[in-house]
């Protein structure tokens, strides 16, 4: 059957068919999309979506015909143009009229999107493409930001999109040709079909493919709705945190910081901490606990961000939760890259953490070591780290302002100051890193903070001078005895850019929270030649007196300040926000220090290699043992048995229940069993330890490492950088070509067994075919020749007896009832090929195989 | 100059991206572009979604990309391969008169895909393929015959074809070279004769005279003097010997008008060659349309009609109406006129000139007053004028619709007009002239 279309009013109807309704469905669907994103009536949608529908047939029906593109565009332009701003003056109130017209307005827009598809479905397909480029960029932006219940729903609103987009562009290529009338319209139908499996079954493989990942993103939403404060922070775009909540459900410091209108601080515990700093009378002196440090400022998005690539970058930055128990990380090279050599002494200190996130680390400045210890049982506290810090006697968080006025320590102030007054030039270790830590961004908009700074600290040389002299400006009061900058977490102004903010901070409002104080700071210490960065962290404040040297750490404690280098002293800490007097503070703490953490007998690292649920029991390979406070260590891992039924299973989020244990995991087991306490090792070695031991040993506490979460984490990290592996899709893809080529190499073989299958029957046909396909594949074929002429040439060449079979092949082919005989002559095919390898070397023979397109000429032979 | 048209050339014939592939590309690196602007916010908790659905978009279109291009290549390399080896042959053949059958054999299509053809000139040869190259040359077609609408009467000299494999979203093309040296006639088309333009004041002259002839006595009426070239065996000898007066017998067809025609057509040209080559084969092609008209309305009066062609310079009478057609179709405008012009010998015969033959050329030839000239007028060479609108809104349907439209503001154009103004005006009493005007057709 053949049937050509050739009709134009049929084809207008195919195209309605074919492409018309995909390119609706898009529309609508990107509509629905936006619409519901906009929280915005959907009951005109359907509506909508036909009168697209209607402009697209339209258009298609306009370009069916000889009508020029530009001129009935343009037409279309202008009538467009008209209407809209004649409904300006036919307004009737004002709140209608505005209305109107912005419905007009986007209605226009639209109709024009559709002309233009009509235009791209019948002409041009450039046009087209691009186009459905646009609508899935849309369409993806859209549905990445709705919410969505599971994995399948996520891909079904996303795969249809890009299988309709596909196949419009191979439709609309393909009807186009149609046009030209010399096209076989039953081969469209088969073409389409094969094409939509085609790209169907791909689809699912790519799915396939991707099917871990899609997992991941549907469980990732599934905790960030669970957690339900992370929407919070994202939907409302103009209120900023000191604080994130990341994926586990902790707190953090964020990464970078914008100023924006409004601060947002919750009233949640994050930590307790203990501080080994006092003063020399035995007053605790607390001490901000620094998360990381901002030293660059990123003009084009006005926001404040850590730089990895710091000179002299003296941020400790460890993973507790990755640490395994009473194991410690530490680097001495912070000590050195801090420029501190005065007046330094090694400060420790004890986190316990709430709220705050398993894998954040937070400590005094300059920290270099961190080893997590055990948290006392039955409290609220997740993990527990101990850091040590290499600390300046100068810091301190009554460094600046003294806000009960207490003569002490404002003597200790001025004794500090009077320290810092003997540097008259601040220098760092090179020109380079000075030049780093006072760049200022080049835009003009920030010479009038330099302004400022230079009017502030005229005539004063020493550099802690200058910084007293911004302070007091902070700090100093106005025309009327109220003081001349507040606190404030709402400074309003949405919307503006930060130097226009700082501007307005500075010169008009004079109201901000942390970040514009800092911020401030940091651009006038810069614009006077004095290195400094801000710090983000949390403010230490002393709320309780009971236990002194114990801080409780809230979440608007969060805090950002600025430290100033100052050469052999290091970095200093520097802040210079107003207390916050309005704003009513977290409730106070009952001040009980979290609860000594009884004595250790037995710790072993290592990792679980089975898992006993009857007896509660399992078995731990390992190879580190700390045994009555002393280390042990073999090079070959040891299986031990340990008895978890009075054991608390731990990880850094809270506790485990005994059946989630699975064999691989790593972690720590501790021991405080009484019974250890006495028993000597028989040697004093690895094996003398563990033959002491009476297994199953009982164990008190087992804290586990997820490692998994770490290689997601390394992962994602790893994404963020380079979010498309393109080694990887050509590593694929290459293989894939290669299977398809072997699979084509091998084709001509296959088919040669097909046919011997089927000569197997000793069919006359079969047998003839079977042997003209050898001789085919070794290129000997018949040229210009009768079949019995071709077979004598053969058998004269090779010495075989190739003619008895042709006779028989001729026999049958002329006369057709004969056609179902078997074949007379004795000829194994064996044989045949036997006499053909004597005359072809084995190379020829080799590569007649390998010749798939030979392989086609012997079933598609050339017309004549 | 002609390195860089080589090259222009080259590229036009075997660059394998189409624009839609260039645009293709682009789109897939801006999408990411675009959508990382508008999702840079990392911490946010669509960014992984939106990582994620683009990496699936990546994806997938990389994989039907991949495919696509893998469809292409394979049957593409057999069919390479396959030429190599036994070339394949295209297959041309008329199926109308302005219409050819294009086949190729069977060979391994792009699956899915498409195959294009482009039918390349001789280089040097300004042939109507050199001109209208890029409309013509571009069907597209996916198995079976092509067929091919040549717009303009002349003969088209392929060199060799091209032929494009296209995959299936319409991406790339890789070209074929398949050798082909073909001449392709498209021929005059016959349309509706009408028996109008015989030269009527010729033929009432000629009614009359030979009249007059079969009143005229004696034996002169079938003799006349002997002139250089004629046959001495007819010499009257009875003649010469009574009157000293060397006469011959004339042949049986004596008198040509009664007889036959002689049908002239000139195609000399005085200045089209400083026009563009799209205007002159156009002109060309209307020309030879006309003059194959005039061929088969002379014919239709059941006279003998003998052609003589333009192009040779010896005597040459054909009444061989195929023969005929084809030395129309393959004629071209000649510059070169005084030197090269020779006239018929034998008078009196029609003669065809077009509105650009010289003066000169027109003052000798209207010295005979044997020869009955046929004017074709400029305006036989231009398009019908489209009203304002029809030029604004629609697009053409005739490829020469632009250069023609260049060509009614042409210079050459003017100056030609107001020339014939002044031909026309002369030859208003001049029964010798007979003028092919649009106004005389209406």
């Amino acid at each position: 059957m053949k049937w050509t279309i050739d009709n134009r009013w049929a084809l207008f109807v195919l195209r309605i068919f074919l492409l018309v309704l995909p390119v609706t469905f898009l529309q609508h669907a990107v509509i629905r999309g936006v619409l519901s994103l906009g929280g915005m009536d959907q009951q005109f949608r359907l509506m909508n979506t036909t009168f697209l529908c209607t402009t697209v047939v339209l258009s298609l029906l306009i370009y069916s015909f000889r009508f020029r593109f530009s001129a009935t565009a343009g037409l279309l332009v202008l009538i467009l143009y008209v209407i809209v701003q004649s409904a300006d003056l036919f307004s009737f109130g004002e709140f209608d009229g505005f209305y109107i017209t912005a419905k007009l307005m986007i209605g226009s827009w639209l109709v024009g999107w559709c002309w233009l598809f009509g235009y791209g479905l019948r002409r041009s397909l450039v046009t087209l493409t691009v186009q459905l480029a646009i609508l899935i960029a849309i369409h993806i932006y859209v549905i990445a930001q709705l919410p969505f219940e599971n994995a399948t729903s996520l891909i079904l609103s996303a795969v249809p999109f890009i299988v309709t987009a596909f196949w419009l562009i191979f439709a609309t290529a393909y009807i186009n040709k149609l046009d030209q009338g010399n096209e076989n319209g039953k081969q469209f139908l088969v073409r389409s079909v094969l094409f939509l499996l085609m790209v169907v079954s791909l689809v699912g493989a790519v799915l396939y493919w991707f099917s871990g990942d899609i997992k991941g993103v549907e469980k990732e939403w599934a905790q960030g709705k669970a957690t339900g404060k992370g929407s919070a922070n994202n939907g409302k775009k103009d209120s900023e945190s000191m604080t994130k909540q990341n994926r586990e459900g902790g707190v953090d410091n964020k990464d970078q910081t914008k100023l924006t209108g409004a601060l947002q601080r919750d009233k949640q515990l994050v930590f307790v901490a203990k501080l080994d700093n006092f003063f020399d009378n035995g007053i605790p002196n607390p001490l901000y606990f620094t998360s990381h440090y901002y030293t660059l400022f990123d003009e084009q998005t006005q926001t404040f961000e850590p730089d990895p690539n710091m000179p002299s970058n003296d941020l400790f930055k460890p993973d507790p939760s990755q640490v395994p128990l009473y194991s410690a990380v530490s680097d001495n090279s912070v000590k050195e890259k801090s420029g501190g050599i005065l007046h330094r002494k090694v400060v420790s200190a004890e986190i316990y953490k709430v709220a705050m996130a398993a894998n954040s680390f937070v400590a005094p400045s300059t920290a270099f070591f961190c080893q997590p210890v055990s948290v006392p049982q039955n409290t609220s506290f997740k993990s527990a780290y101990k850091a040590k810090m290499w600390v300046s006697e100068l810091n301190s968080a009554y460094f600046i302002y003294n806000p009960a006025n207490n003569p002490e320590l404002e003597s200790f102030q001025e004794e500090r100051f009077e320290m810092l007054r003997t540097i008259d030039k601040i220098e760092m270790r090179s020109e380079k890193d000075l030049a780093y830590y006072t760049k200022m961004p080049e835009d003009g908009e920030y010479d009038v903070i330099d302004r400022l700074a230079d009017s502030i600290s005229q005539g004063i040389d020493k550099p802690i001078d200058k910084i007293i002299a911004i302070r007091n400006f902070f700090t100093s009061k106005d025309k009327y005895g109220q003081p001349l900058f507040k606190y404030s977490d709402n400074p309003g102004v949405p919307g503006l850019p930060s130097a226009s903010k700082l501007k307005y901070f500075l010169f008009e409002n004079r109201k901000g929270y942390c970040a514009y104080f800092a911020g401030a700071t940091l651009f006038m210490l810069r614009s006077l030649g004095i290195p400094s960065r801000i710090a983000v962290g949390y403010l230490a404040v002393d709320r309780s007196n009971k236990n002194p040297g114990w801080y409780w750490f809230y979440q608007d404690q969060a805090h950002a300040w600025v430290q100033v280098y100052f050469p052999d002293f290091g970095w200093l800490d520097f802040d210079t926000t107003v207390p916050d007097q309005n704003t009513q503070q977290a409730e106070q703490p009952d001040g009980t220090p979290p609860e000594e953490i009884p004595q250790i007998y037995l710790l072993a690292h290592g990792r679980l290699m089975a898992v006993d649920t009857v007896h509660k029991t399992i078995r731990f390979r390992t190879n580190l043992l700390v045994y009555q406070e002393k280390e042990y260590k073999q090079k070959d891992s040891v299986n031990l048995d340990l008895n978890l039924s009075q054991a608390r299973i731990l990880v850094d989020t809270g506790n485990l229940a005994f059946n989630k244990l699975k064999p691989g995991m790593s972690g720590t087991a501790i021991s405080r069993d009484i019974s250890l306490k006495d028993k000597k090792p028989f040697k004093d070695d690895f094996s003398g330890v563990v033959e002491v031991l009476k297994q199953p040993v009982p164990i008190d506490e087992l804290k586990l490492i997820f490692e998994q979460m770490k290689d997601k984490r390394e992962n994602k990290a790893k994404q963020q950088h380079n979010s498309f592996n393109w080694w990887r899709i050509l590593k694929y893809s290459a293989t894939g070509v290669f299977v398809i080529l072997f699979i084509l190499l091998l084709l001509p073989f296959t088919c040669f067994l097909l046919l011997k299958q089927s000569a197997s029957k000793n069919s006359v046909t079969a047998v003839y075919k079977l042997y003209l396909f050898r001789l085919h594949m070794l290129n000997i074929r018949p040229e210009k020749e009768s079949i019995l002429q071709f077979a004598s040439r053969v058998d004269n060449r090779f010495n075989t007896r190739y003619r008895s079979i042709s006779e028989e092949y001729a026999n049958v082919l002329f006369n057709p009832h004969e056609q179902l005989s078997k074949v007379k002559t004795h000829y194994a095919y064996k044989e045949f090929n036997a006499s053909l390898v004597k005359y072809i070397p084995l190379k020829q023979r080799l590569r007649s195989w390998m010749d798939f397109i030979r392989m086609i000429a012997f079933f598609k032979p050339l017309k004549k | 100059m002609i390195l860089l048209k080589r090259i222009i050339k080259g590229f036009i014939n075997y660059w394998p991206l189409r624009l839609q592939a260039i645009v293709f590309l682009l789109v897939f690196v801006l999408l990411k572009q675009t959508l990382g602007y508008f999702i840079n916010d990392e911490a946010s908790s669509y960014h992984a979604i939106a990582t994620l659905l683009l990496k699936l978009v990546y994806a997938i279109t990389g994989v039907i990309l991949s495919f696509s291009v893998l469809f292409l290549l394979l049957p593409y390399l057999s069919n390479v391969f396959h030429s190599f080896r036994r070339p394949i042959l295209p297959d041309l053949k008329p199926i109308s008169v302005n219409r050819t059958a294009f086949s190729i054999p069977a060979f391994l299509l792009p699956f899915l895909g498409s195959v294009s053809v482009r039918l390349v000139p001789f280089q040097k040869a300004s042939s109507v393929l050199t001109v209208f190259q890029s409309t013509a040359l571009f069907p597209l077609f996916m198995r079976g015959e092509l067929h091919w609408k040549q717009e303009l009467v002349d003969l088209y000299r392929i060199q060799f074809i091209i032929i494009y494999h296209s995959d299936f979203l319409n991406l790339f093309r890789l070209p074929l070279k398949i050798n082909l040296k073909v001449n392709l006639s498209r021929w005059p088309q016959s349309e509706e004769v009408v028996s109008r333009v015989v030269p009527a004041a010729v033929a009432k002259s000629d009614v009359f005279r030979i009249e007059d002839l079969k009143k005229i006595d004696g034996e002169y009426l079938s003799y006349k003097s002997f002139e250089e070239g004629d046959d001495i065996r007819r010499i009257v000898w009875n003649i010469y010997a009574r009157n000293r007066e060397l006469v011959i017998r004339q042949p049986e067809i004596m008198n040509p008008y009664a007889s036959h025609i002689n049908f002239v057509p000139l195609f000399y040209s005085e200045n089209l060659s400083i026009v563009p080559q799209t205007i002159v084969r156009f002109c060309l092609s209307e020309y030879k349309q006309k003059i194959w008209r005039l061929y088969l309305e002379l014919s239709n009066g059941k006279i003998e009609v003998r052609y003589q062609s333009a192009l040779t310079v010896d005597v040459h009478y054909s009444t061989d109406q195929k023969g005929i057609r084809d030395s129309i179709t393959e004629a071209e405008w000649l510059s070169i006129q005084n030197d090269a012009f020779h006239f018929p010998k034998r008078f009196p015969a029609v003669m065809v000139l077009s509105a650009f033959a010289s003066d000169e050329l027109l003052d000798t030839v209207l010295v005979h007053p044997e020869i009955t000239l046929i004017y074709v007028s400029l305006d036989q060479f231009t398009l019908r004028k489209r009203p304002l609108l029809e030029k604004i809104f629609l697009n053409d349907n005739q490829s020469v619709r632009t250069a023609m439209d260049v060509w009614s503001v042409h210079p050459l154009y003017r100056q030609l007009q107001l020339k014939e103004q002044k031909r026309l005006s002369s030859f208003k009493n001049n029964p010798q002239v007979k003028v092919l005007t649009n106004e005389v057709d209406n």
